[in-house]
């Protein structure tokens, strides 16, 4: 009897051990696409959110007025045409015919002005379109197709692009009224992308199921809808080690959180398409201008010299990204390549004469003192987050180099900003995540923005006029010009300093066809579209 | 028996009562939590609409009570993250802890009774101080490193077995090695010291009279071991099983967030990590109920086995 | 418990009990403590002596040699940062033996506080402390201090702070238990009878006595702790970075496990070896200073 038992429970151990093929792709048919993210998202609110995971998966599910094609070109997507009148003051936009809602509502002017207006209450981003900036001072409805944007000053025509966001996914005005706010983007979500949300199960997925009436797929798309796949999951693996195994095994089809630690295995795997494309994302460093010690220009001159970007392109991002100068990089509409001269480039024996020169002198310990006040600053950046926290320990590295006491303090991301609003910090190093220029830019240097997203606390009248110029003059020379002051003062001043832009990484499957659509746009996955996406 | 259950659970009201409080004070410990929340430089009337929406303008024993009820219908309020109600957090987590810890207890008991019983009958020899030595090393492990080893060993080096995630049901046979690696790394630690307690709940037992009684009466050793003195030895096992599983619990939560198994130990890990005290609260409040019942359970199974019990 | 000695030999199986077979399993018993001992001590020295052992400084980077291979220079390689792990474990006892001994001494006053209150007054204190006692018992302690730790704000201070409040129910029980015997005992009564006040007693002539099991059981609850706190901090709420605490370590390793298993696997090695020597020292000395149930657990 016991033998018995015994015999049996050797046989259960080996059957269980017994390399079998890993795991297919498992119980789920070949029109699913398994996608891996790497976060959770707090919502997929468009209004809501700014994070790039929500946008990862909202982009399927709502639609804005326009979006980009690889060249920046703006192209109608549920516009169907537009025209500014002669003062620039006002935009009449066209809805393309037969539009529905995924819950079978037509898509109406009314939809587009609920949007807007919600989008303008509530958005964290969306303070360049608000009133007292220049933004939008009322929205007509003509009738049912036609929507007009009456601007406060007149608008450039690249205006345009802002309308292109994601972030104005138009979602139905019944929706707005009848669900609450916090559970947009979370219990529900109404658009008219090519996916419908079907349900999120946190930590674990969310489900999107296609929607068979799409029809109007941007003109550069080889499949103009309904898509291939029906059904999208996104299956949330915020282990970095966990996600590539995943991918090796075949278990998550596409994901573009693959982390610098995983490329090389995926590159080696004859399975695995690996793409990569510059991003818009920019990591950068930036001073808090309360504190007293940082007022000398020639200190903040200092530690920008102090940091070596291409220690942290290598070590903190291993070799996936580079050092960039500017606080948008050239996958950012609005970059200006001449900003690399301004840049301070990396020369720790200059940064230990600025201090010098400044009044600060090494201290028994080797840390800078003056007037018996030591050099010591807190930097704060998100835990949860390798590359960013290893960023952070290499600056304190190198800034103690020239003498700086740095403590590191990292936090979860939503704790960090926190902190960073807050202004409990001395240095902190965050991250740029959008593609539009001069609305970012606006975003995070404008004063109007201290303290929610500007978190230098540096309010700089001059700036401030520039980063308005730049978003509402006519002439485009003007504009353009003013935006490369505004990029010119950011780096010049010191308070803010570009460290290593992100390379983006997209890894898939063999059998995921069409992804060289997905390839052609820089700023994917934001502007992705799924509807080239099919099973070979 | 009934009676004693009652009696039980009637003791059992003043302890969840006492890890309410305690719970709840999580939230005040650190000041005012609407600050935490917002930060400084935000205008005084958000705050104030924010604490009143939270209820946390009243006095404090005012908002305990309130918490207590609602608690008590089931409502830990609202994510502070999502928005999410606490409770539709939790819920589809419950399942995959209980099935880590269950599974992880069964393969305690099934590697420590056995070993147990033989380092009893083999007392003194090299077989006892072997387990005793073991018993000493796995106490030592740290779970999340032999989690790590065995996803290096068994998911990395040799690609046996999936590394993290876990399958749904209904399990398939390919679905259940998910939860290889995680039960083990639950269920093997405590199974030392477990050896160790079974070992000396059997000798103790194989002393009393009965076994000498047993014994004389002819019967063979397996028999005797087995039917007589196991049995009885069990209850004591018992006992350690209820007192050892707050402790399950906790290593459940470093095993989860190792293997990335979607649990409340992980719900836990993340929530803290953002702050997220509503959902904090729910989920120490609950594994506390389950800690408490199950202990109930391991109270009721002992009186049922020790008829003794029951008349205290 | 009862002795078994007596009892089992007359109906167990026994291998020959010779006189050196007894004498070999004492010193085999001792032997077990002696290596904790050695390991203890490495530890302690190590600590001590830091910047003597270590080849590298734990904290300085070397971009070109990111996770490098053990050997050579690098005895047991580099972490993705090129920081050398050998230098960092050497480093990293400093702060496991600063965060074990803190956290014990944080439980052993909270317990040895509460534990004699309550049995000295006896009455209803008594009754509150234990049923206070019993809440603890219901809430896993990794689950509270994980809790008490993340409200606090994670960091070493913190994270010591969270374990010692959460874990000093151990030491309460112990102390109770101690101060019930000793309270009964003639010298306590005289000291009462003389009029001495009950701090005094308490203080005096209590704690002295109870002071051999209160140290024993400080290197039996070491293990512990340090067990808990690498937790924590694998979790993301112990020091911050570039501190070489060994949990830290192990999660930083964490994401490389592929391809430098190395990362992970020696901190987790040092947290284990350190806690087996505290677990044989422990044993051992329980051993010696009760030998008639050392050998039932």
């Amino acid at each position: 009897m016991r033998r018995l038992v015994v015999l049996l429970a050797l046989l259960g151990i080996a059957g269980m051990l017994i390399p079998t093929a890993p795991r297919p792709a498992t119980a789920q048919p070949a029109t699913t696409l398994i996608q891996g993210l790497g976060e959770e998202p707090e919502n997929i609110d468009p209004q809501r959110t700014n994070r790039f995971h929500s946008l990862i998966v909202l982009s399927y599910v709502v639609e804005p007025l326009f979006t980009l094609d690889k060249d920046f070109k703006v192209v109608p997507l549920l516009a169907e045409s537009y025209s500014w009148s002669a003062d620039k003051k006002t935009l009449r936009v066209v809805l393309k015919r037969d539009l529905t809602f995924h819950n079978g509502s037509p898509v109406t002017s009314a939809d587009v002005k609920a949007t807007f207006e919600r989008y303008i209450t509530v958005s964290p981003l969306s303070s360049y379109l608000r009133p007292r900036t220049g933004g939008i001072v009322g929205m007509d409805t003509p009738d049912p197709r036609t929507i007009v944007f009456r601007f406060a000053q007149p608008k450039p025509l690249a205006m345009i692009s802002d309308l292109a966001d994601a972030h104005t996914g138009i979602l139905p005005a019944s929706f707005i009224a009848s669900t609450p706010s916090t559970d947009i983007g979370i219990r529900a979500l109404v658009g008219t992308g090519p996916f419908m949300f079907k349900e999120w199960v946190p930590g674990d997925r969310i489900v999107l199921e296609r929607f068979d009436k799409y029809r109007w797929g941007p003109a550069f798309s080889p499949n103009r809808g309904p898509a291939y796949f029906q059904r999208m999951i996104f299956r949330i693996i915020p282990e970095d080690a966990t996600m590539t195994a995943e991918v090796e095994a075949g278990n998550v089809d596409l994901t573009f959180d693959v982390t610098p630690a995983g490329l090389q295995r995926l590159r080696a795997n004859p399975n695995v398409v690996v793409m990569q494309a510059p991003t818009y994302s920019v990591q950068y460093l930036v001073l808090n201008m309360e504190r007293w010690f940082f007022q000398n220009a020639k200190v903040r001159q200092a530690i920008a010299h102090s940091i070596d970007k291409e220690a942290i392109a290598r070590a903190a991002w291993l070799g996936v990204g580079r050092p960039v100068d500017g606080l948008i990089n050239e996958a950012t509409i609005g970059y200006w390549p001449g900003v690399k001269q301004y840049a301070y480039k990396y020369d720790p024996e200059r940064a230990k004469a600025l201090l010098a020169e400044a009044g600060w002198r090494p201290g028994p310990d080797g840390i800078l003192r003056r007037d018996g006040d030591r050099f010591e600053v807190t930097l704060i950046t998100f835990s949860n987050i390798d590359q960013w926290r290893r960023a952070g320990v290499i600056v304190q590295s190198q800034l103690k180099q020239v003498g700086i006491d740095v403590k590191v303090e990292t936090a979860e991301v939503g704790a960090t900003y926190d902190r960073a609003r807050a202004g409990a910090f001395d240095i902190g190093i965050f991250r740029n995540t959008w593609w539009l220029g001069q609305p970012y830019l606006y975003f995070l240097t404008h004063s109007v923005n201290i303290p929610s997203s500007n978190f230098s606390r540096w309010p700089n009248s001059l700036l401030d006029k520039l980063l308005e110029t730049a978003g509402n003059a006519v002439d485009d020379a003007e504009r353009e010009q003013a935006l490369n002051r505004v990029q010119r003062i950011i780096v010049e001043s010191a308070v803010w300093v570009p460290l290593v832009s992100n390379t983006s990484l997209l890894a898939a499957k063999k059998s995921v066809g069409g992804l060289e659509v997905l390839g052609s746009h820089p700023w994917w996955p934001v502007h992705l579209r799924a509807l080239a996406l099919r099973r070979k | 028996m009934t009676r004693y259950i009652f009696h039980r659970l009637m003791a059992l009201i003043p302890v969840v009562l006492g890890v309410t409080l305690v719970v709840f004070s999580l939230l005040h410990l650190t000041g005012d939590p609407v600050r935490l929340l917002f930060g400084l430089n935000v205008p005084e009337e958000l705050v104030q609409q924010r604490r009143q929406e939270l209820g946390l303008d009243r006095p404090v024993v005012i908002q305990y009570i309130r918490w207590l009820a609602r608690a008590a219908r089931g409502d830990f309020g609202v994510s502070i993250t999502t928005g999410d109600r606490v409770a539709a957090m939790i819920r589809p987590r419950i399942g995959p802890t209980l099935e880590l810890t269950v599974l992880a207890l069964l393969v305690t008991l099934a590697v420590s009774l056995p070993a147990g019983v033989i380092s009893a009958i083999r007392r003194g020899t090299v077989v006892d101080s072997v387990s005793r030595l073991v018993a000493l090393f796995w106490v030592s492990m740290p779970t999340f490193w032999l989690g790590l080893l065995f996803i290096l060993v068994f998911g990395v080096w040799l690609g046996l077995l999936p590394i993290s995630g876990r399958a749904e049901l209904p399990w398939s046979w390919e679905g259940v090695r998910t939860h290889i690696l995680p039960v083990l790394t639950l269920g093997l630690p405590p199974a030392a010291l477990f050896t160790r307690l079974t070992r000396s709940s059997m000798l103790e037992v194989i002393g009393e009279e009965y076994v000498r009684t047993a014994r004389s009466k002819g019967l063979d050793e397996w028999s005797v071991v087995v039917r007589h003195a196991l049995r009885n030895a069990l209850i004591p096992i018992l006992t350690l099983v209820g007192l050892r599983l707050p402790w399950l619990f906790g290593g459940a939560v470093i095993t989860e967030t190792v293997f990335a198994w979607p649990g409340m130990g992980r719900l836990l890990v993340d929530s803290v990590l953002k702050r997220d005290y509503p959902v904090v609260q729910g989920i120490v409040m609950f594994m506390a109920i389950l800690v408490v019942l199950s202990n109930l359970l391991v109270d009721v199974l002992y009186a049922y086995a020790d008829p003794r019990i029951r008349y205290e | 418990m009862r002795t078994l000695a007596y009892d089992t030999s007359r109906i167990l199986p026994q291998p020959v009990r010779s006189p050196l077979r007894i004498g070999l399993r004492r010193l085999r018993r001792y032997r077990l403590a002696v290596v904790g001992v050695v390991v203890v001590l490495a530890v302690v020295s190590a600590a001590l002596l830091a910047p003597l052992i270590a080849p590298h400084d734990p904290t300085a980077l070397d971009i070109e040699a990111l996770l490098v291979p053990p050997g050579g220079s690098h005895p047991l390689g580099t972490d993705e940062l090129g920081r050398d792990i050998f230098s960092r474990i050497v480093f990293g006892t400093r702060y496991a033996l600063l965060i074990g001994v803190a956290v014990v001494l944080i439980e052993a006053v909270i317990g040895i506080v509460l534990g004699s209150c309550a049995a000295y007054f006896g009455g209803w204190l008594d009754v509150v402390l234990m049923r206070i006692v019993d809440v603890m018992l219901a809430v896993p302690t990794l689950v509270l201090a994980l809790a008490i730790a993340g409200v606090l704000g994670g960091g070493m201070g913190n994270m010591i702070l969270a374990i010692g409040v959460t874990g000093w129910r151990e030491f309460a029980r112990l102390m109770r238990g101690q101060v019930l015997v000793i309270r009964t005992s003639t010298y306590v009564e005289a000291a009462r009878a003389l009029g001495g006040r009950d701090l005094r007693i308490l203080v005096r002539h209590i704690l002295p006595n109870a002071l051999g099991t209160i140290v024993v059981f400080t290197t039996l609850e070491m293990p512990t702790a340090l067990l808990w706190a690498a937790s924590l901090s694998f979790l993301g709420l112990g020091a911050q970075p570039p501190t070489p605490e060994w949990g830290a370590m192990v999660a930083e390793g964490r994401g490389f496990i592929g391809q430098a298993w190395w990362v992970s696997t020696f901190p987790g090695l040092a947290i284990m070896t350190t806690v087996l020597g505290f677990n044989f020292l422990g044993d051992g000395l329980r051993d010696m200073l009760d030998p008639r149930t050392a050998r039932l657990a």
